[in-house]
Parts: C-alpha cells; structure tokens; sequence
C-alpha cells in the first residue's frame, strides 16, 4: 500500500511540473491503469496464495495450518478450472520439490500441476535437482517424473534439460524409475549425449532386469547415433512405443484446454503447401495434437548469437529457396512429430535420410497411434471421431507426399487389424493399409491376409468395396516401386528408403502373386455370397485391369489370368459396362503375352510366361469367342457343363445362342433396339435375323458406337472375319 | 497291479522263508515259486507290450492329424473349385432363361413389355454415360500413375545425388590431409586422450555433485559449471 501511494505522488509532482499537453496527459492515464492493475492484482487471492507459498519458511507445521490448507485449496481450484501459469507453476513445483513443509504436501502439489500455457524449463530442471539432493520417496519421483513426460511438449525450450542429461541419467539406476527415466532420455537424446559409460550402464541394467522395451528403445536410439558403441543386436520390429503410463493429468488438462478453447501451442509455422487450418479449431486430445515446430534454445537466448550459431533451427524456415541454402546446417526440432504437418520439413527428411530423425519420428507416431486407437481404455471412443480423423488425413497426405508409408504406423495397423470393426474410419484406415510396402511372402498371411480375410467376410458390401479398392491400390503401388527401382533384374532393391529390409527380384514376384491369388479368392467367394452385385464386380474388374497390363505398363514379366469365380460371372453379367470390360481386360491380356512371348524370343531374358498360362488365357479366349461370336454355348470341353436334359427341360428354345452378341443378357436390349430401327415396321421381331451378314455387320457398328471400345479391341483382335467391300471397319 | 504286488509279496515271503512253503500259501492254486516267477515275467512281458502299442498307437493318431492338416488346403480349394463351377453353371442357367422370358416380353407390345422396353432404354442411355465416365476416369487413372512414377523417380535420383555429394565432401577432406597425415592421426590420438580424460573428469565431478546431494543451482559459480558438463568444445 505505500509503495502505491508514493507512486501516486511522484505522478503527481511530476505532472505538476510538466508543460506540454495530450501525450503527457495519455502516459499519465496508462500510467493510472498499469497500478491500478498491479494493486487488484497484489490484492488477488491467487496471487496471495502464490505469495505463501514463495515465501513459507522451511519447517512450517502441516497439520492443523489453516493458512496453508486454504492457499492449496485455493491454487487447486485455479489449476482445475483454467490452468497454472507460468510463474505459478515454478513456484509451486519449487515449493514441492524443495520439501519446506516435509513431503506429504509434495504428493498434493504434484497433482493440481496442470498447465495454462507453458512450462518453464528452469522450474523443470530446479525440481530435477531437488530431486537429486533431498530424500524424496520414491514414488513420489515416480510422479514426478510422470508430471514432465505428460507435460513435455508445453515446456518452452529444452536445452537446460539436455545440459543437465548427466544428472537425470543417474536416476536410471533406480528399478521404479528406469522405465519413465527411459522414455524421458528417449526424448531429449543427442548424439553428444552417447558415452560409452552410458552404454555400459544400460548393458548392465538389461542384464539386471531383462530385455526390458524400454531399455531396447533407449539402446537403439543410442545405437542410431553411434553404432560402434552399441553392439548388441536390436531386433528390427520392436513392439513400438513406451508403455501407456496413467497419468492422472490427461483428464483435467483436457478439461483446462477446452475451457481455455484456444490451443495452447501456437501453429504451425511452416506452410508451403500443406496448410495449417487448426489452430482456430478445439483441441481434444493431446496426444494427436501436432505439436509446433519450435526451436529447441529459447528464443531471447537464440536472437543474441544468431549470426554465430552453427546450425540453422527448421522452424525459421519459411520457403523452399532457404531450405536450399542451409541444407547443410538445419537443426531438427526437439518434437520430431511437428515435421508430419509441414510439406518443406518432410522434402527435408526424405532428402537428408537422418536415421536419429526418422527413428524419433517413427517413436512418437507410434505412441500417437497406439495410445489414442489401441490403449483407449476409457469409454470416449465415440469422441475420437473429428480429432482421430484430422490427425489420420494428416499423416495420410504426408504419406501421399512422400510416396511411401512410415514404419511404426505398419505395425500399428497390423496389430490395429486384428481388433477393427471395419467401419470406424474406414477410409483413412484403408488409405493407410494401401500405403505398406511389400510384404515378404512368408510373413504376408499372418500378417495381411487372415485378419483382412476375417474382416471382409464378415462386413457390409461397401466395405467389400473398399477393401478391394484399396488392395488394387496397393498392388499399384508395389508396381509403381518396382518400375522404378528395380534398375537391374536380379540386384536386391530396397523396399522402403528407411528400411534395410532387402527384396529380391523372385521375392517380390513371389509377394505380388500372393496378393493377386488372395484378392481373386476373395473376389469369387464375394461374388457367389453377394449374388454377382454389380458395384462389387466394378471394383474386382477394377483390380483386373491394373493385373492384366503388369508386364506392358510396370515391366513386371508376370501375367495371372482371373479366376473362374471371377471371370465367368462377369462374363454372364446383366449389364453391359461389365462385360465390355471383361472384353478390354481379355484384350490387353492378349497384347501382354504376345509382347512377352517376343520379347522372350528376341532378349532371351530369365523369365519365362508358364504354358499353364497361354492355356488358360486360350481356354477363356475360346469360350467367350465361341459364346459371343459363334453362339455355340455349351459346348463339350468348356467349364460350364450342363447335362442335355437339363437344358431342353429349361425350354430356351436354340439354348446354344442364348450368350452370343445379340441374346446375351447384356446385350439384348441394344439388338431389340437396333432391330426395332433396322425394321421398324415388322411385327414378328426374330432376333436371329440380324444372324444374316448385312445386318450383322450393321448391328456390330452399331454396337460398337455405343462407347464399347473394349469390345471391338478384343473383337478386332480375336476374330478373323471376311471383310465385305462396304464394309468399313478395318482390322 | 495289485494282483502283482500281492504276488510279489507272496513270492518274497516263499522265497524268505527257508524250507517248504506253508500251508496257508499253498491254498494259492498249488504252483511252485518258480512257476510263479516265470508267470510274473511273463505278464511284465505283456504289460510292457502293450504299453509300447498303446503309444504306438497314439504316435499313428498325431501323424495322421498332421497329414490331414497339410492336406486341407487342398481339399478347401477343391472344395472351393467344385463350388465355383457349380455356382457358374447355376448362373449360365438362370440368366438364360431369365433373359429368354424377358426377351419374349418385350417382343410383344402390351402395357407390360412398353413399361420393360422403357426401363431397358433408361439402361442403355446409362451404360453409355458411364461407359463416357469410365473411359475419363481410366485416362486420369493413367495420368496419375505416370506422375507417381515420374516423381518416385525424381525421389530416387535425389537420393542418389546426395550418396554422390556426402562421398564428395568425404572425399574431399581426406584428399589435402595425405601430406599430414602422420602429424593428423598424432593429433587425432592426443585428441581422443584428453577427449576421454575430459569427459571421466566431468563425470566424476558430476558424481560428486550427487553423492554430496548438494544443491549446485543456488550457487551460481557451481551452476555455471554444472550446466557444461555435458558439453564438448569440439564436436565429434
């Protein structure tokens, strides 16, 4: 109060002695308001409150201190209903940890710690040391330590944690602790932070406690950045991501962020084209936020040595030209999750290759994917909806972008599969799903097919669909690979620019062929359970047509025909659309062999098309010839059989015509038209009139014009007609 | 078993007992201890028979399990086949005569066949517009997939262009230091001695630091020198 008042006094005289008019008068005013401010806020109760808690003397009594129950209370109402901040956070974490009221306030404390906005890195690194110094029980630090992993992301620069490694290093000794002590290290790793005695260290703890996950992941981490000192094999497919720890905070700081309605880390930065349309927008969860691209040194500390600094943080880049000129020297942001939501940083990291980064980042999607898909164990999951989809549209477009898919988000579909319902977000799930990079033979069915087998029969025709859909675009995608990759036909080509995984050329004929066997089973045993659905049998001829032209457009020396539970249903189909493709599939069939087959001849090249295929394409060529063109259905030696007495007693009068051009179901109408334009006034229509070569050759035109170009391609191609003088097509 | 053991017993207490057999055993069907001995190794015999049958037995029933389980995907595929073929056969079937009753409606020019010639042109005039849309979409299709190509391409060219300039650049270093290279590797061995002593010396003071539980934040000089201890002036 009596600061106040002579703070009056001095404005006053200094008013009194000054001249010159407004601005002075304006100061003034602003003046008034700025103590009036700080006086409310010097009377405000948390401010008080926070005043007690700064100042209480070491050793003050607990019980029975009404004091000191109602400033906790008081500042626990606060955190619960709009967060701690800044300032109030370094207070009361000091007061905990620094134990000046013994421990059993420390535990209280810990809980109502739930940030406003951010959290101040000294505040963090004054508890660690406390931590070390005072004999705080162990569970106690077990909170503690909790309390920084929840709140990692919101702590507002990390460099004085990285400083003090060493010390936070020590507590790893410590059974209760390792785990949580693990995953913290995990995060704030450089290269400079591997020693061999660190090493060593985790060497002896794996051997105390056992091949423990959390300790694998600390280790390859390390082994990552300097593999000579990491000896130990690490296996390749580690179950991803840290153990889902409770943590008591995720509710209330859900609570806190929602009310605050803003999020509290600023947006993303880095836009070139993937744009940033979220920061308006409320965020639910945490742990699908993406986080912002930030710098991992303070920003007052970083603006003093900018023109010194070696290394150039990501987050000040703004376009593609400055990329170019500090490529050499880009510091990785601390977060390795923000890069999923900027174009330029991922350009950055498919370019560099930077294991550390792609390791760090590949940890954190899938403790992303698995805390918020696999580990929910509450029972919000129909909330997961709006934020689960923009954060999987995120990472399907970064996928999009770099054209090829992320390691940890693999494993977590493969175990995702297993207990998929099929329709939660199904089209993001089956984006993903079309986006894994070739699959070895050996492991594709347990892994691929037999959850995918169980799901689709078991699930609607649109997801049917969508699963054959995204297997098509999953074959297109291995061909599109291999197109590119494999430069030389028996080199080992690399599936995946961040895996070591290595594919022969056989291995990957041999994966591709299993994909295409399994779709065609699931494509017949679909048809026969959905009673040949049109939409169904769109999207397997869909898939047919990236088959048939592997060879010609991807240079894959494969060819595998359709399967009889595919092609004679499509074949028979009722609509026209269908059967002309059918026919343009057939058609391309027949340009792929023969190019092989010349090819064979002339290179004299390893692959070899097997007669089992010329076989069968015959086989199908010859029956649906034999159908359309020489209405001769049925005939001895084709897969359809049916006994004699079968088909008189079906009283189809001719039965041998019924699937040629002009009775096939597809078709019929179109010859009943063009009959009914041919002659319009002849009342007994007799279809098999348009059998005679003039209007034969008028009806196939007239086919033809109706957009059926697959139809005339496989015509044209497959059928050696007497071409009369006025006739126009041309072979 | 029992009977076994019971006559085991019967034996030993003949077989102990010096002299002829007592009255009470004799009641035991009147055969001699060697007699009863040899019946004893022959039901041994038997009983070890038919133990080695029972587990033979046993072994003839796993292998034909596992036989049964190689061959099941066999029998499911032909299964499957025999299904197939049937289902198409049943399809030809129907849909001829389906489209035979159909086409005979439609000859004819009553209400009915009108309203069934109606539906069949509403038909076609689809199937060309979406024979239109299709022949779009499959050219798109075709465009989208040459792009990817293209830019997979230029995605495995840049990687090769940075394998090419990360060997120049090592190149590069090594080729001016052939003249040093005695004077370097010295340098580099002393750099690696004072590197290690350096890193065991802050080690060591940080260990001091926490087995004193001294609180080094609070004394500035300490702080200062607390927060470098992870640092190396030189990088690696």
């Amino acid at each position: 109060m009596a600061g106040v008042s002579l703070n009056l006094s001095d404005s006053d005289r200094s008013s009194s002695s000054d001249q010159s008019g407004s601005s002075r008068s304006s100061n003034r005013s602003l003046r008034v308001a700025e103590k009036e401010r700080r006086k409310n806020e010097a009377e405000d109760p948390f401010v008080l409150a926070l005043k007690y808690f700064s100042a209480v003397e070491a050793g003050t009594p607990v019980f029975g201190n009404d004091e000191f129950e109602n400033n906790l209370v008081l500042v626990e109402r606060v955190a619960y209903s709009r967060g701690l901040p800044p300032e109030a956070i370094s207070v009361m974490l000091e007061f905990a940890m620094s134990l000046r009221m013994g421990t059993i306030p420390c535990v209280r404390v810990l809980k109502c710690l739930i940030p406003a906005s951010v959290v101040p890195q000294e505040a963090v690194v004054r508890a660690v040391v406390w931590s070390s110094v005072n004999k705080i029980s162990i569970s106690t630090q077990v909170l503690f330590i909790k309390w920084v992993l929840t709140v990692f992301d919101m702590i507002d620069a990390k460099d004085q944690l990285r400083a003090i490694y060493g010390f936070i290093f020590n507590f790893v000794t410590e059974e209760n602790l390792c785990p949580f002590i693990c995953h913290l290290l995990y995060l704030l790793t450089r290269k400079e932070s591997v020693r061999v005695f660190r090493v060593r260290k985790l060497l002896e703890l794996q051997f105390k406690l056992g091949r423990q996950p959390f300790l694998l992941h600390l280790l390859s981490l390390y082994k990552v950045f300097c593999p000579e000192l990491v000896t130990l094999s690490i296996p390749s497919r580690m179950r991803s991501g840290f153990r889902n720890h409770v943590s008591p905070w995720k509710s209330a700081l859900l609570g806190v962020q929602k009310r605050n309605g803003v999020a509290a880390v600023s947006g993303i930065s880095l836009t070139v084209t993937i744009k940033d349309r979220s920061s308006s927008r409320k965020r639910k969860h945490c742990h699908l936020q993406l986080p912002a691209v930030t710098c991992v040194i303070n920003k007052d500390a970083q603006t003093e040595q900018s023109s010194s600094r070696k290394l150039v943080p990501l987050a000040h880049l703004q376009s593609f030209d400055q990329l170019l000129k500090n490529v050499h020297r880009i510091e990785l942001p601390a977060q390795m999750g923000s890069l999923l939501g900027s174009s330029l940083a991922l350009q950055y990291l498919d370019c560099v290759q930077d294991e550390s980064a792609l390791l760090r980042l590949n940890f954190w999607l899938g403790c992303a994917l698995h805390e918020e898909f696999l580990f929910c164990s509450d029972g919000e999951a129909t909330q997961t909806s709006e934020e689960a989809l923009q954060f999987l549209n995120r990472l399907l477009s970064a996928q999009h972008f770099l054209q090829e898919g992320f390691s940890s988000s693999d494993t977590f579909l493969y175990k995702f599969l297993n207990v998929w319902d099929g329709s939660l977000l199904r089209p993001q799930i089956l984006g993903l799903l079309s986006n894994i990079p070739v699959v070895p033979s050996s492991q594709i069915r347990k892994l691929l097919f037999e959850p995918l087998t169980q799901l689709f029969f078991t699930s609607s025709l649109f997801f049917k669909c969508g699963l054959i859909e995204c297997l098509n675009n999953m074959l297109l995608k291995w061909l599109t690979w291999h197109s590119v990759y494999a430069l030389e036909d028996d080199l080992d080509i690399s599936l995946n620019s961040h895996t070591s995984v290595n594919m022969t050329l056989s291995g990957f004929k041999d994966s591709v062929m299993e994909l295409i066997h399994f779709v065609g089973r699931l494509a017949s045993l679909s048809l026969q359970l959905e009673g040949c659905h049109t939409l169904l049998l769109s999207f397997i001829l869909d898939f047919y047509e990236t088959v048939c032209d592997t060879f010609l457009k991807f240079g894959l020396p494969l060819v595998i025909m359709p399967p009889p539970g595919v092609f004679y249903p499509a074949f028979f189909a009722t609509d026209p659309v269908s059967v002309d493709r059918l026919a343009y599939i057939m058609h391309r069939y027949k340009v792929n062999l023969t190019s092989a087959k010349s090819q064979e001849k002339q290179k004299e090249q390893a692959f070899h098309i097997s007669r089992q295929t010329f076989q069968d394409f015959n086989h199908c060529v010859v029956f649906m010839v034999n159908c359309l063109w020489n209405s001769r259905m049925f005939f001895p030696g084709s897969d359809i059989q049916l006994g004699e007495e079968l088909l008189l007693n079906s009283e189809v009068p001719q039965y041998w015509t019924s699937f040629d051009l002009i009775h096939h179901p597809a078709f019929m109408s179109y010859a009943l038209d063009f009959h009914q334009k041919c002659w319009p006034s002849r009342k007994n229509i007799n279809l098999s009139s348009l059998k005679d070569s003039k209007p034969w050759s008028w009806y196939l035109e007239y086919l033809f014009n109706q957009g059926f170009d697959g139809l005339k391609d496989f015509v044209q191609s497959n059928v050696s007609r007497q071409v009369t003088a006025g006739d126009a097509q041309h072979r | 078993m029992d009977n076994m053991g019971s006559l085991n017993h019967m034996v030993e207490t003949v077989a102990l007992s010096d002299g002829p057999a007592p009255e009470s055993s004799s009641t035991q069907k009147d055969t001699s201890p060697t007699d009863m001995l040899r019946i004893k190794q022959q039901m041994s015999n038997q009983c070890f028979e038919m133990a080695v049958h029972v587990s033979a037995g046993k072994i003839k029933k796993s292998c034909s399990t596992l036989e049964a389980e190689r061959d099941l995907p066999d029998y499911m595929s032909e299964l499957e086949r025999a299904k197939t073929a049937h289902f198409n056969s049943t399809l030809a079937l129907h849909r001829m005569q389906m489209w035979h009753a159909l086409g005979e409606k439609m000859k004819q020019s009553d209400p009915e066949a009108a309203a069934l010639k109606a539906v069949s042109d509403r038909c076609m005039a689809l199937c060309s517009r979406i024979k239109q849309l299709q022949e779009e979409t499959r050219y798109l299709q075709d465009e989208i997939t040459e792009i990817q190509k293209n830019r997979l391409e230029m995605k495995r060219l840049t990687h090769e262009k940075m394998k090419e300039m990360e060997e120049l650049t090592s190149k590069k270093e090594h080729a001016d230091s052939e003249k040093y290279k005695a004077v370097l590797e010295k340098g580099q061995e002393n750099l690696e001695k004072y590197k290690k002593m350096a890193i065991m010396t802050q080690n060591v003071l940080r260990g001091i630091l926490l087995a004193c539980k001294v609180n080094w934040l609070d004394d500035p000089k300490l702080r200062d020198i607390a927060m470098t201890l992870e640092e190396f002036p030189i990088s690696d």
